[in-house]
């Protein structure tokens, strides 16, 4: 098989794979266990209470889990780094990977400035404790302890997080980046220090039980407090994106990396929910310097809660804690600033920010030009937000960030389920993506009353996203193999083609296109269509595309065959497009010239254990957003004068007369309705027709009906079928993979009848997907 | 108790133990897929294997 000499000459690069299970499953917590918890936990604690913190932590880890299985899903198909971008990308095309990447640069870059302001906020606390900054407070002439001290506080918390983002830019710029295998160490004590904590609390009320009072109000603040805090805090979730990251360096990534991420948030959500708890009973109601109710208390002190909350649960609480803190912002600091800079830099090389953006350093090996960007946008962020604006900000990237990738496991699970290894597929799909888009969407909505700059801040950077994208990416991203691309295209005028019916006809080669033109005829005539003829030349994944053009002989062949009946006629548009996968260029070529109906031929049963009635028909079946019109043994000049269609009262049926009505001869043919009643009922026409007619053209001058009684409709229809020229049948409509069941009756039909036949599917529209869906 | 604090309990319960059943059963499916050799989302669907 011919191959590219750059192909064979240039071995690709690869990095070896050696982060196990334990290293990634690591990299996820130590990303999770951080600043979102440390700073998340007090806020939380005064806005829902001590009850909404515990419920908050446990209600984000179960929303966390159903995202985290999209994350699992498309890992384990397409475990290469780039995470949500690389989804996007093979799910939707450039124009929405653009904005994942954008989305993922901001939603990094912010949660950097989060880790560095929290670095900042708990080291300044710990030195204040030990009066390290009094001298500062007396130069400024105010009182340890008092407004104005604190003030000061407020201002070296900024320098403090501004100099740390900078040494730590400084570092990804030597190239210095932590490895996964050093970094699953450092994890390793963030979450035994974290474990200790809950221990603790629940070590603190089992001897003193009147701590549990300290949850008594449960929700002082009401209900609606949860959806702002589980917002908020979501942030402290956000591990996955980094696991998705390791595909290139993970050992058995199909398997690792969705176990990892299931594994992570399952540590975090227990974690989360045993310190949260021991948050609140840390403090005893009465002690010196409590004052009013714990939550209150703990609420006060804002972001620093957490810090206040721990010193007074264990020996040494204050030290270890900043210990932890340290540790874990500026783990999750480095990574998350290797993260944008990976995400911006990815954008710079596919074409879709400036070169600038791709720029690598010669001695440093480090792509310098979106760490430069990268380092400007938190270093803004840090210096002028609050810090309670920037965890809302990185919180409601990340949520949209997510909700694209549930739509993405959606979308590629449709439309990629037989070209891409699944080492995970997600139960109860596609329920669970979408109840995690809805509850993604209503925290985004929510945060609005957390903080409204944030609210502000990420639409705009959306829409600058979107302007970017119009204005400058559109037209000079570069293209991936990924997408299907047109060879040889020959269009119609457009106004000679208003009001037309766009019918698409898919041709394979010379003898398929014999079987087709008849029928074809038949149908653009009554529909005064317009002719698309489509070939699609499959190119195997070992041959460069750029041989693609040596597969399209037999298709032009095929292609000119069929224009030679059709072109006096009808106007016809010609392409011929190369792609890896025949179904997936037929049905995006569909979507993107707005067909209306597609026809294709199908030679008959097939061998094939997994598929019902072929690997190209029966993903087309399923996936096309039209009327299909499949035929089989319908070639050469046959007559049909009598057709049999028979009916179950789906829409496909009433598609099926209208056809058949169609294909059979205009004066002579007759179209019999057949309905067989196997004891649960026969089909009533006449309200059946009626209630089509609006949408469906069935004449009822030549249409006849019967009804037989049977105890096997398919054994009743075969019968019936002898006496006919054609059966037309109506395809079953089915929820999503369902469809990868058991044949269906129509199929079982399809490959035993002896008569040429014509199987049809109805677009029967959104509205109607989801209500037959639900 | 306070019926805030019993809906609290249960559905923080709840919520940590669907967490853990989907863990469980994930790790359960990941092993499956792996061991029965399934390639695609039809294949594994079907749970068959069609000699790819």
């Amino acid at each position: 098989m011919a191959s590219s000499p750059d192909s064979s000459s240039n071995p690709t690069p690869e990095l070896s794979r050696e982060l196990s299970l334990f290293h990634v499953t690591m990299m996820g917590l130590g990303m999770m266990i951080g600043a979102g918890v440390f700073l998340g936990m007090g806020i939380s604690i005064g806005e829902a209470g001590p009850g909404g913190v515990v419920l908050t932590f446990a209600l984000n880890g179960l929303l966390a889990m159903l995202t985290a299985m999209s994350f699992a899903e498309l890992s384990s198909a397409i475990p290469r780094a780039g995470g949500a971008y690389n989804f996007a990308r093979i799910g939707f095309g450039r124009g929405t990977s653009f904005l994942a990447g954008w989305m993922e640069w901001f939603a990094s870059s912010v949660a950097g400035s989060m880790y560095a302001l929290t670095f900042a906020i708990y080291t300044v606390r710990f030195v204040g404790e030990l009066h390290w900054l009094d001298g500062l407070y007396n130069l400024a002439g105010y009182a340890p302890g008092s407004a104005e001290a604190e003030s000061i506080d407020g201002m070296i918390v900024k320098v403090v997080a501004v100099v740390t983002a900078i040494t730590f830019i400084y570092i990804n710029f030597r190239g210095a980046s932590e490895t996964g295998k050093i970094g699953a160490f450092i994890t390793m004590g963030q979450t035994l220090f974290v474990v200790t904590i809950g221990v603790f609390g629940v070590i603190a009320v089992i001897k003193d039980p009147s701590r549990l009072e300290n949850f008594t109000p449960f929700m002082p603040e009401g209900w609606s407090k949860l959806l702002i805090t589980m917002g908020f805090t979501y942030v402290a979730f956000e591990g996955y994106e980094v696991i998705a990251q390791a595909g290139d360096e993970a050992i058995d990534p199909r398997r690792n990396l969705p176990k990892a991420m299931i594994y992570s948030v399952c540590i975090v959500t227990t974690i989360y929910i045993l310190v949260a708890f021991a948050t609140v009973v840390s403090v005893k109601i009465g002690t010196q310097g409590v004052e009013g109710p714990a939550w209150q208390w703990i609420g006060s002190f804002g972001e620093k809660g957490f810090g206040e909350a721990v010193a007074r649960l264990m020996p040494f609480g204050n030290f270890i804690l900043t210990l932890a803190v340290i540790f874990s912002s500026t783990s999750a600091l480095n990574a998350t600033i290797y993260s944008a800079t990976r995400a911006s830099y990815a954008l710079g090389r596919d074409s879709m920010l400036p070169k600038f953006f791709a720029f690598i350093h010669k001695a440093k090996n480090t792509p310098y030009g979106a760490l430069l960007a990268t380092s400007v946008l938190v270093l803004i962020v840090t210096t002028v937000l609050p810090t309670k604006d920037v965890a809302s900000s990185a919180s409601i990237m990340f949520l949209f960030l997510f909700f694209m990738v549930n739509l993405c496991v959606i979308k590629i699970r449709r439309s990629m389920a037989d070209e891409l290894t699944y080492g995970f597929l997600m139960p109860l799909f596609p329920l669970l993506p979408i109840v995690a888009i809805i509850c993604q969407v209503i925290l985004a909505v929510w945060l609005i009353h957390m903080s409204l700059i944030a609210w502000i801040i990420a639409p705009i950077w959306i829409l600058a996203g979107l302007a970017i994208y119009w204005f400058y990416a559109r037209s000079r991203a570069t293209t991936t193999e990924d997408e299907i691309l047109i060879l040889e295209e020959q269009k119609h005028h457009e106004e000679r083609l208003e009001g037309k019916y766009p019918i698409m006809v898919a041709v394979a080669n010379p003898a398929n296109a014999s079987q087709l033109i008849q029928s074809t005829y038949r149908l653009c005539g009554a529909k005064n269509a317009h002719v698309e003829l489509i070939h699609m030349v499959q190119v195997p994944d070992q041959v460069s595309l750029h041989d693609a053009e040596k597969y399209t002989h037999l298709g032009k062949e095929g292609l000119f065959e069929v224009m030679l009946s059709l072109a006096l006629h009808f106007p016809i548009s010609t392409t011929i497009r190369y792609c890896r996968n025949v179904a997936r260029g037929i049905v995006s070529a569909i979507r993107e010239k707005k067909t209306k109906m597609l026809v294709l031929g199908w030679h008959g049963a097939t061998h094939h254990t997994l598929f019902n009635l072929g690997s190209k028909i029966d993903p087309i079946i399923e996936q096309s957003p039209c009327n299909v019109v499949v035929l089989k043994g319908c070639g050469g000049n046959k007559v049909f004068k009598s057709a049999l269609v028979p009916i179950a009262g789906g829409p496909n049926g009433a598609l099926a007369l209208e056809i058949a009505s169609i294909l059979t001869a205009p004066d002579e043919g007759a179209v019999t309705a057949f309905s067989v009643d196997t004891g649960r009922g026969a089909v009533d026409f006449d309200q059946f027709i009626e209630a089509n007619s609006k949408k469906f053209n069935i004449p009822r001058e030549n249409l006849k009906t019967k009804t037989v009684k049977a105890t096997s409709a398919i054994k009743a229809i075969l019968a019936e079928a002898k006496d006919y020229d054609l059966v037309v049948l109506g395809t079953t409509h089915k929820p999503l993979l369902a469809q990868m069941g058991r044949m269906s009756l129509p199929e079982k039909i399809a490959c035993r009848s002896p008569k040429p036949v014509v199987m049809v599917k109805s677009d029967i529209g959104v509205r109607s997907w989801i209500r037959r869906w639900i | 108790m306070d019926k805030d604090v019993l809906i609290g309990i249960i559905l923080t319960a709840a919520a940590l133990l669907t967490v853990i059943t989907m863990a469980v059963l994930s790790r359960a499916s990941i092993e499956r897929i792996a061991s029965d050799g399934c390639r695609t989302a039809r294949q594994t669907l079907k749970g068959k294997n069609n000699g790819k």
